[in-house]
């Protein structure tokens, strides 16, 4: 391989030798250290072979003493080819611009793809590359791919994370956008009371608590205000430390949030007349199968016997469909009667009517319940005592300058009662 | 009969060990599969075909045989030969031209 590569850089002949004496010919090669390669005999009188260009001059003594005659069949190397382009100035000074254009065009960008960006982030997206210099023309080697994802992602609040890629003339950026988790609209609310209960434990998280745990609300009663009003002395630690009057009292309309517990009370009521049976249901037996083609019915069978305590009930099934064949199968449920205690009946009726007067979260904590009875009718009520979150948002309408206005009102009537009072001053 | 120069000769090699083909000039073959031979020391081509190449040694003649032979490379102490090689024979080698 090295040995044609120097053959090439320094340029060989093909010669064609003719003659009687070729054996002679290049046994004369070798001893005056003429190097021939590739001899190939094509005939009698004839081979050829390959040689370097200054060995050729070293042939023409040796021709005349073997009696043969060489003949320069193609030249090969890259000074002919340099020889043979120094004619055709253009065409090399062509194909050098063309491989400088294609170097120079090679480091640039000329694609940039975006993957993973949701259509309304791509004007900013591409807005945000531009500034980092990513555009389309842009040097490649001018360019930080890890400086320029690291600044998109710091610009663009939408996105989480992005990559850049450079694979030739295109830019691949590959963006991963946010996944906010879905707020709700909340507007201002109070917390009022869902029924009357007893305020166990209040935590405001946001808003005015207007009851004490232990006090008492009765239902659509306001626990928590959502409306939050700030006096001079409230809204300023400063001016109730320094005595600093406070010029612009604040009302602030907010969403009023808290963890609300409460003890409530709820009856419940059930009465029983005479013996009471249940029906238990024992096993399912197939009755009959009925078979129809369309609306008309084939046939039809009968499986079991129907029983007195029998329940019936009609499955259908559609086997061949393409035919329309309709096979119905008629199930009965075998059910027994068993005696309950009419107390525990009426106590259970009670007890259903308090648990579909309870909310998801609230427990029932204890029971106390009166059985009376009358001849056969027995009556049974229940007390329960249950505990659970008895506040609910209430929705309201934020009125503008109400709660200054009514600070102003105070406020006048506060002047009003005490004409001399000064505003607060810091001391000294 | 052998001439005393040679008997020396044979003799101090032996004794020091010399490698034959350098201190004799005996030809030295190189035969990679039936592919390529490599032949050094040589004294010139007797005859040259695509099916037969002679080549003369120092102690006869070395023919080789085979189908599409092409000199590779001939210079003056190596030859290199490239073809289907199916044989290669020693012609007209005297046994007092032997050094086996």
């Amino acid at each position: 391989m090295v040995l044609k590569l120097w053959s090439y850089l320094l340029g060989y002949v093909i010669i064609m030798v003719t003659g009687p004496g070729l054996e002679k010919f290049l046994n004369l090669t070798s001893q005056r250290r003429i190097p021939l390669w590739n001899i190939k005999r094509l005939r009698e009188d004839v081979l050829i072979a390959s040689l370097r260009v200054g060995g050729f001059r070293h042939l023409r003594p040796l021709l005349g003493k073997c009696g043969c005659r060489v003949k320069i069949k193609r030249k090969v190397g890259l000074p002919f080819f340099c020889a043979h382009l120094r004619r055709r100035w253009a065409l090399c000074a062509g194909a050098l611009l063309c491989l400088v254009a294609a170097c120079l065009l090679a480091g640039q960008i000329w694609f940039i793809q975006l993957v993973g960006c949701p259509g309304h982030l791509e004007k900013t997206v591409r807005r945000q590359l531009a500034a980092a210099g990513l555009v389309i023309g842009a040097r490649r080697s001018q360019l930080d791919p890890n400086q320029i994802a690291e600044r998109i992602v710091a610009r663009t609040e939408a996105l989480a994370w992005a990559g850049v890629e450079f694979h030739g003339t295109l830019a691949k950026v590959r963006v991963v956008p946010k996944t906010m988790p879905k707020v709700p609209k909340r507007g201002p609310c109070h917390l009022t009371a869902t029924r009357d209960a007893e305020i166990i434990h209040l935590i405001v998280y946001s808003g005015q608590g207007q009851v004490a745990p232990g006090e008492m609300v009765k239902k659509g009663q306001i626990i928590v205000s959502g409306q939050v009003s700030y006096g001079p002395d409230e809204a300023n630690p400063l001016v109730r430390d320094t005595g600093r009057e406070l010029v612009e009292p604040k009302v602030e309309n907010t969403h009023a949030s808290a963890f609300v517990e409460g003890r409530f009370w709820l009856e419940g009521y059930g009465e029983v007349q005479g013996q009471q049976i249940e029906k238990i249901q024992l096993q399912r037996k197939i009755l009959a199968r009925e078979y129809y083609l369309g609306c008309v019915r084939l046939w039809q069978r009968s499986v079991a016997k129907r029983e007195l305590t029998m329940r019936v009930e009609g499955i259908e099934r559609v086997l061949y469909k393409p035919l329309g064949i309709r096979v119905v199968t008629r199930w009965g449920i075998v059910e027994q009667e068993k005696k309950l205690d009419p107390e525990k009946v009426a106590y259970q009726l009670a007890q259903e009517q308090i648990r579909q007067q309870l909310g998801p979260k609230e427990k029932i904590q204890y029971l106390k319940h009166i059985v009376l009875r009358e001849g056969e009718l027995v009556r049974v009520k229940i007390l329960a005592e249950c505990k659970g979150p008895v506040a609910v948002e209430k929705p309201f309408q934020p009125k503008a300058e109400e709660g200054e206005e009514k600070f102003e009102q105070e406020r006048g009537s506060e002047d009003r009662a005490d004409p001399g009072a000064q505003p607060l001053r810091p001391p000294g | 009969m052998k001439a005393p120069g040679k008997k020396v000769g044979k003799a101090l090699v032996e004794l020091l060990e010399l490698p034959r083909d350098i201190v004799f000039d005996l030809p030295r073959i190189m035969l990679s599969g039936n592919n390529q031979l490599i032949m050094e020391n040589h004294k010139g081509i007797i005859e040259y075909g695509p099916d037969k190449i002679r080549i003369n040694t120092r102690l006869g003649e070395v023919v080789v045989h085979g189908s599409g032979l092409v000199i590779v490379t001939i210079l003056p102490e190596e030859i290199t030969i490239c073809g289907r090689i199916s044989a290669v024979s020693f012609g007209d080698w005297g046994v007092g031209k032997s050094w086996s």
